[in-house]
């Protein structure tokens, strides 16, 4: 499964891209950095990577016209995205001015710092409850994933959830809406539950081919 | 809630794993680190750390060659630094597979640089290590492998650090380093409630119970190299004993 895939991974110079290359790799998908707007389309389906900060991302898919790209594509093929990327799928982020993707109607907020002992970023394994979508087959509720952000994603609308996560507060650690899916976690550093998490979504994009 | 880390922490010189103590890292433990490394994964280790203890800069290339090898199986978080005294060698470690950077002596010889690659990377990618020894009685953090002491003690020390926004501490006291003792549970204690970012214990760990004196303490990670390489299945071992004291930590099982 997947040897006819071919997956690309959006670049636009965000952080641990070599990470989501090697679990690919691994599982044996043809995968390749795209950064050109004009050739997002001849792939099967998109992971859109990447840690560091909302506003920075934002302007460096912009300046690469990757905004406008990845809007022309977003209804003909699957596309994850994958912590921060999971937060540029939504409409506005309290990290930043910028207005995101705005594909998902959900928004991303700081994580609280309470009275509780809760330490920002939230890095570290916690447990994935109540996941139901297609991402999620073969991997058992109250798994645990690996999670590193200081940012999280709240939304009013429940049927976008797919999975919620608790670091003090409950958040939103997995949504979709349609092809559209994004997880909070990283999949790619999440061994052997992650990796299927990938696989996951490469047979979606296989179903949809 | 987010549970509490174990971390493997493999300490390479001149691309051999060796050992520590002291910081006198003299014995090559005859065994390469892509071998330590599915080990400890296959072991349910949460995390990875790799250090680069050469004696000069030229062991630069050799390691990142190491680390771009290790990291393409290995699907745990990798942390890697030793010799970071630039921007583009933080960056080429990113590149070649690693997700967090390991800083020491930058953080005090060369802020800007830590300040660069926040900026650059985020601060969840930048862990600070602080190493101290005890000099007439007070804990005195050092840098430059814990050979040059710069007058400030290491909770001051890591307010600092918290301020400067990096997003992790690494603790290690160089006099527990390979001794065997365990944790120096008081500073560990003071440094983990000054600031707000997780803390990882480092040094002197040679008994499970060490580990849960470290977190006890108030560490958000506890870390340990010289000992998981002497015990099979020793990361699991380590966390089935953590898991039994009620401790919060992602469930010890083999993973192929």
């Amino acid at each position: 499964m997947g040897s006819d895939i071919s997956i690309g991974i959006v670049d636009y110079n965000a952080g641990n891209i070599q990470s989501v290359i090697n679990a690919l790799d691994y599982l044996g998908v043809q995968n390749q950095l795209v950064s050109d707007p004009e050739v997002l389309a001849q792939f099967d389906g998109l992971i859109i990577p990447g840690v560091g900060s909302f506003d920075d991302a934002m302007n460096s898919l912009s300046n690469r016209g990757l905004v406008d790209g990845l809007n022309s594509v977003k209804n003909t093929l699957p596309i994850l995205g994958i912590c921060l990327g999971m937060q540029l799928l939504c409409s506005s982020s309290e990290e930043g001015n910028k207005p995101g993707l705005g594909w998902v109607d959900a928004r991303v907020k700081s994580i609280s710092v309470d009275s509780q002992k809760i330490k920002v970023p939230h890095m570290g394994w916690n447990q994935v409850s109540e996941p139901f979508n297609p991402l999620f087959n073969r991997i058992p509720d109250e798994t645990d994933f690996y999670f590193v952000h200081s940012y999280c994603v709240v939304t009013d609308d429940a049927s976008l959830t797919t999975a919620h996560s608790q670091h003090g507060e409950e958040f939103v650690c997995a949504f979709s809406k349609g092809d559209i899916f994004g997880v909070q976690f990283h999949p790619e550093k999440s061994q052997d539950h992650g990796l299927t998490l990938l696989q996951n979504f490469v047979e979606v994009c296989h179903g949809k081919k | 809630m987010v549970k509490n880390r174990l971390i493997a922490s493999i300490i390479v010189r001149d691309g051999r794993v060796v050992q520590s103590e002291r910081f006198k890292h003299t014995n090559v433990i005859h065994y390469d680190a892509i071998h330590a490394v599915d080990n400890f994964t296959r072991w349910s280790v949460d995390e990875i750390v790799l250090i680069n203890v050469s004696r000069d800069s030229n062991g630069q290339q050799q390691f990142r060659e190491l680390l771009s090898y290790v990291s393409k199986k290995c699907f745990v978080p990798v942390t890697a630094g030793g010799w970071i005294n630039d921007m583009d060698y933080g960056l080429s470690l990113i590149s070649s597979g690693c997700d967090k950077l390991i800083v020491n002596t930058a953080l005090h010889e060369n802020p800007d640089l830590v300040t660069r690659l926040i900026q650059r990377l985020g601060k969840q990618c930048l862990v600070a290590s602080i190493d101290y020894k005890y000099i007439e009685g007070e804990p005195v953090v050092c840098v430059d492998r814990g050979e040059k002491p710069i007058g400030v003690d290491p909770v001051s020390w890591a307010k600092q650090l918290d301020n400067m926004a990096v997003g992790e501490i690494y603790l290690n006291c160089i006099d527990h380093d390979g001794k065997r003792k365990g944790y120096d549970l008081e500073v560990l204690s003071q440094v983990s409630r000054a600031v707000s970012i997780p803390i990882i214990a480092f040094g002197g760990v040679f008994r499970w119970q060490h580990l849960l004196d470290g977190l006890e303490a108030g560490a958000d990670a506890v870390a340990a190299a010289n000992i998981f390489h002497y015990t099979e299945h020793a990361t699991k071992k380590a966390k089935r004993f953590l898991m039994d004291a009620g401790i919060n930590i992602r469930e010890p099982r083999f993973i192929n």
